[in-house]
């Protein structure tokens, strides 16, 4: 039966090119367009390495105080000062890093400007994310405690300042001051904004009085021992951030709410495009510090927007791939009137429709597949995501074979049901051969 | 004739009514991409009021010291900057006053007729407009005239005239109040002058009214922090990254270990330029396709359908239709279902401005609407003029066989 | 074979009701050779469309073989006619993307018959129809006549009770015609197929062991 669909489906493509030739550009375009974006969603959400434990990983990287009497909101990161006392003594988690956002300065080589990202980190920020070292190694709890002027720099901030990346134990100038190079790693992508940089430095070295600061631009980032802990840690971060109001600075004590949550990967992309609503409980007035650490957990929501933008995108070319199968339907009508006469029923019949669509739209994915290919390796080599390492891997491929499943049904069904429903005596009516 | 087209879509609504669908969906995907674009380049046609060229911007950065020690190396900056040649004019300013910032400091005002104005704040000192070029329309920019006055000296924009004063009326000398929530006055401004334009955050933003405050590093009642943290310098034509160098050493040296940033202004305007139009390519770019895979699509519908009615074609020349009205009749027959695909869309598109989903003017909404209908129309025309060019080539005597 | 039984079948559209059928009784034993004749519009056609269930009476019982269609369900009375009915029309309906050797085993293709089989089928039956050597052409590569016959072998192939012909020699000069027929009144005569046929040529109708004639939807003897 399928041998036979198939040998139908393909002589009905051959038969008239010009549709077909519509149908697949309608369809491969989609699929390439859907191919593209889920790659680069996959990309975000599972960058591999060096984030390979993102799924028992936490990151709370924003801070926000409330003043409900004031009605007003202090918003930020959280500071050195509160991540180190209240953070770093965490004990459910495996590990605990605090990491600094992104800080670039300008260096001027013969002649050059060149513009260099930094981040200050500790010493487990290499435990929880597995970098890949081509030279040197990362540096230890001694360093970082010691406040040693050492600093670990991506191939690509090797290449671009020494020429070379076999440069351990040189010197690489940092925002103004010498740091020793210890270790080059294999770059990351910007997509992993977190953990993105060129050059990462102990944050003992920090300059700034980052020791007293409540607020200021640092992460936190946790490694659980497993996914399930993720509500007892946070419980405990909970309890920790409570009595982190006692380090509250001065101007700050009237504070009523503290917020600083710890996100799984997910929350934090979901972020990104839904903001979270930011509900402030005003119950609380009468000097009651409140603290908050629950997760926002609308990332089923984010998922179900991105469904739902991918399926409004698939809405026009879906019409049009109707449209063009109505048409091409008229001209088989003879064919149903005999399948029909000779015992097709209405099932078989829309089953044999809805192949030959589906078959078609595998034909536009096989191409969509290969344009998507070689788009991404243009993304890569451009430099528009820096360091992107975009490919079409196992997930996105599987997301590739369901919207094309998705795609051919969905433009199939309708014009397979108005087909079958075509009455076998209209259909052989008029002598078409 | 007319009435003739509206029977035949009529009678065939079942098929139409998709197509239909697909016209107006198609409708709707070109007045959103073109509603964005007419918005961002309403912006960009405005005058942002400063010019870019040969300016640098200049983001200084010290970590906890004083502000007496701060504002002490502040003025001993402004007064060695004079000694370079390659700098004409340099000036200081808080950090969301400089040209693309990100950021933005606004406050309600409220007028005599008790109407809100959503007002941005800047501070700047005297040599603003020297690095800039701001044109000053009335009165005059901050000088030292403005040292010991009683009032907060301000220039405001003509946005803000316009609205606070009411339209063309003169501003300077007048009073501008700030008051509270409860009504309690704030702070009362002296306008000194009025600028035509600054639209600092870069062209693809709306002209907000604009109050710019004077900014003296000597004032020891202004905090130092993003204050003062920002300077702008115009640097002669032709001086580059070696004098970069050589400044950003010279100012480290000076200030004992500050952080120096440098970006010309130049490089702000082209990023912010370039990445406004990677998103609008990449949008526009997407609806291309798929406007273009509607259009193919619509093409063979029309071309089967004239195959399709082949006998139907034959017949009518044979009674005597010249080709040319059997032309005439497919691309009218298209056009009349375009239009109503497009009336269901002007519907859909009126929502815009009724529900004021995008913060745009009538017109912006009414011109993407015109050329959303053109280009549907000529979409249509062209999608159906080939199957019609078929069309009128049919001889009556196909009319017989009908294969 | 196939019984009808007060037959009324309607037509209506929003302006006339054409009576298509009025009031047709018809009996048509096994093996029996039935010609059915009578001027255009007379409800021929439909006469067949009927018997041949493809289409539902307005009013009447039809029974195939004892078994009256009493609900005229899509599968059932799908699997019926492929079972028991073979249809031969006037204009062949060939398949056109399929070659001679796929059109003929279509009715088995709804049977879920291995291919092997089903093609040994196909062969015999073309065999049967004298077209043994056209087995890969297409059907824009045969004459009328050619066609015709692997309609034939079409509706024979899966052994069919009753052949169903609505003007099989319409197209066809008179010696195709004859060819045509003499496959027909073959089937009958050494299978026992039964086979109805209409036809306008009274010489082709002389055949056959009876003739039904209609006019104006009634059944006129
Ligand atoms: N689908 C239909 N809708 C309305 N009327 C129909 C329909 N099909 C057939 N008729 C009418 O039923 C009557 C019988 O038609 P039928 O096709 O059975 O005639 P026929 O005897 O086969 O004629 P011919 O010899 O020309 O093939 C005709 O008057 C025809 O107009
Ligand atoms: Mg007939």
């Amino acid at each position: 039966m399928l041998e036979n669909y198939i040998k139908i489906a393909w002589k009905v493509l051959l038969r008239r090119k010009f549709f077909t030739f519509v149908s697949l550009f309608g369809i491969s375009f989609t699929i390439f367009v859907l191919l593209v974006a889920t790659s680069i969603l996959d990309h975000a959400v599972d960058p591999g390495r060096p984030q390979i434990n993102q799924s028992r990983i936490l990151v709370a990287d924003r801070f926000m105080a409330t003043d409900s009497a004031r009605n007003s909101v202090w918003m930020s990161s959280p500071g050195f000062m509160l991540l180190n006392r209240y953070a770093k003594t965490l004990k459910t988690p495996e590990l605990v890093s605090i990491h600094s956002g992104s800080n670039t300065y300008f260096t001027y080589m013969e002649g050059n400007k060149l513009n260099f990202t930094y981040k200050f980190t500790d010493d487990t920020f290499w435990q929880i994310y597995k970098f890949n070292f081509i030279k040197g190694k990362p540096f230890g709890k001694k360093d970082y405690n010691e406040a040693q002027h050492v600093a670990v720099i991506t191939e690509y901030a090797a290449r671009k300042y020494f020429y070379q990346t076999d440069v351990i134990g040189k010197f690489i100038e940092v925002d103004g001051t010498d740091y020793r190079v210890i270790g080059v790693v294999e770059n990351v992508s910007k997509i992993s904004s977190l953990i993105f940089s060129d050059i990462w430095v102990p944050a003992t070295t920090s300059k700034d009085d980052i020791d007293n600061e409540f607020m200021g631009s640092f992460r936190l980032s946790v490694l659980a021992y497993s996914p399930d802990d993720f509500n007892e840690i946070r419980n405990e971060w909970h309890k920790h951030l409570r009595a982190s109001v006692a380090d509250l600075p001065e101007n700050m004590v009237r504070l009523t709410t503290l917020k600083c949550v710890l996100k799984s990967n997910e929350e934090m992309i979901a972020e990104l495009l839904i903001e979270p609503q930011e509900n402030f409980d005003s119950k609380t007035t009468d000097q009651e510090q409140v603290v908050e650490t629950a997760g926002i957990s609308n990332y089923q929501l984010f998922y179900l927007v991105i469904a739902g933008v991918m399926l409004l995108f698939m809405l026009l070319p879906s019409i049009n791939l109707v449209n063009i199968n109505l048409s091409r339907m008229i001209e088989r009508n003879s064919e149903i009137g005999v399948r029909k006469a000779f015992g097709a029923t209405q099932k078989i019949l829309v089953g044999q429709f809805i192949t030959e669509n589906i078959i078609l739209t595998f034909i536009g994915g096989v191409i969509s597949l290969i344009a998507a290919g070689i788009t991404l390796s243009i993304i890569n080599n451009s430099g528009i995501i820096m360091h992107a390492h975009l490919s079409l891997n196992f997930t996105v491929f599987i997301f590739g074979f369901i919207t094309c499943v998705v795609l051919g049904f969905v433009s199939g069904v309708y014009p397979a049901f108005r087909m079958s429903k075509l009455h076998p005596v209209e259909a052989l009516r008029g002598g078409s051969k | 004739m007319i009435k003739h087209l509206f029977k035949l879509i009529w009678n065939r609504k079942r098929s139409t009514s998709l197509l239909m669908i697909e016209v107006f969906l198609s409708f709707l995907v070109l007045f959103g991409v073109l509603a964005v674009f007419y918005y961002n380049y309403s912006f960009y046609t405005e005058p942002t009021g400063f010019e870019y060229k040969n300016i640098w911007n200049v983001e200084l950065n010290w970590n906890t010291e004083s502000d007496e020690l701060v504002r002490e190396k502040l003025i001993q900056l402004d007064l060695s900057l004079k000694n370079f040649s390659e700098i004409e004019y340099h000036s200081f300013c808080s950090r969301f006053s400089r040209p693309y910032s990100s950021g933005m400091w606004s406050t309600g005002l409220t007028n005599e007729r008790e109407q809100k104005i959503s007002t941005v704040f800047n501070l700047a000192d005297d040599n603003f407009t020297k690095v800039l070029g701001q044109k000053v329309v009335e009165g005059r920019w901050f000088n030292d005239e403005d040292i010991a006055a009683a009032l907060n000296p301000v220039v405001i924009n003509d946005a803000l005239r316009n609205e606070y004063f009411g339209e063309n009326v003169s501003a300077v000398g007048k009073k501008i109040i700030d008051k509270n929530d409860k009504g309690d006055v704030v702070e009362t401004y002296m306008v000194v002058g009025v600028i035509d334009h600054y639209k600092y955050r870069g062209e693809f933003e709306k002209e907000y009214p604009l109050l710019v405050q004077r900014l003296s590093l000597r004032d020891t009642s202004i905090d130092a922090g993003w204050n003062n943290n920002t300077m702008l310098l115009r640097v002669k034509p032709g001086t580059g990254v070696a004098f970069e160098e050589k400044l950003v050493k010279y100012i480290v040296d000076l200030t004992k270990g500050w952080k120096v940033k440098v970006d010309p202004v130049e490089q702000l305007r082209e990023s912010q330029i370039t990445e406004k139009a990677n998103s609008i390519l990449v949008s526009s770019s997407i609806a291309f396709f798929l406007i273009l895979n509607v259009a193919l699509g619509l093409m063979g519908v029309i071309w089967y359908s004239v195959n399709r009615r082949k006998s139907e074609i034959g017949l009518r020349r044979a009674i005597g239709a010249t080709g040319k009205k059997i032309s005439v009749q497919i691309i009218g027959e298209a056009v009349v279902l375009g239009t109503f695909a497009i009336i269901i869309g002007i519907v859909f598109a009126m929502q815009v401005p009724i529900l004021s989903i995008m913060d745009t003017t009538v017109g912006i909404i009414l011109t993407a609407i015109f050329s959303a209908s053109t280009l549907i129309y000529l979409l249509i025309t062209i999608c159906s003029l080939y199957p019609s060019i078929l069309a009128s080539k049919i001889q009556p005597i196909e009319a017989l066989h009908d294969e | 074979m196939i019984k009808l039984e007060n037959i009324d079948k309607v037509y209506r559209t929003k302006t006339v009701e054409t009576l298509a059928l009025q009031n047709v009784s018809i009996n048509v034993g096994k093996g029996e050779f039935v010609s059915v004749m009578g001027p255009s519009g007379s409800g021929k056609s439909t006469l067949l469309n009927i018997m041949g269930l493809l289409d539902e009476p307005t009013k009447g019982v039809v029974s195939v073989e004892g078994n009256i269609i009493k609900a005229y369900r899509d599968k059932e009375i799908a699997k019926m006619r492929n079972r028991m009915i073979g249809f031969v029309f006037q204009s062949y309906h060939l398949i056109r993307d399929l070659s001679v050797l796929d059109n003929v085993q279509i009715p088995l293709l709804y049977r879920n018959m291995p291919s092997k089989e089903r093609k040994q089928l196909a062969h015999k039956a073309l065999d049967r129809v004298g077209l043994s050597a056209r087995k890969e052409h297409f059907p824009s590569q045969l004459s009328g006549g050619q066609s015709q016959r692997v309609a034939i072998a079409r509706a024979i192939i899966g052994n069919p009770e009753i052949i169903l012909a609505d003007e099989p020699t319409g197209n066809l000069d008179s010696t195709m015609g004859n060819e045509i027929l003499d496959i027909l009144i073959d089937l009958n005569k050494n299978e026992s197929t039964t086979i109805i046929m209409v036809t306008h040529d009274e010489r082709m109708a002389d055949k056959s062991e009876r003739i039904i004639r209609f006019f104006d939807g009634c059944q006129v003897n």
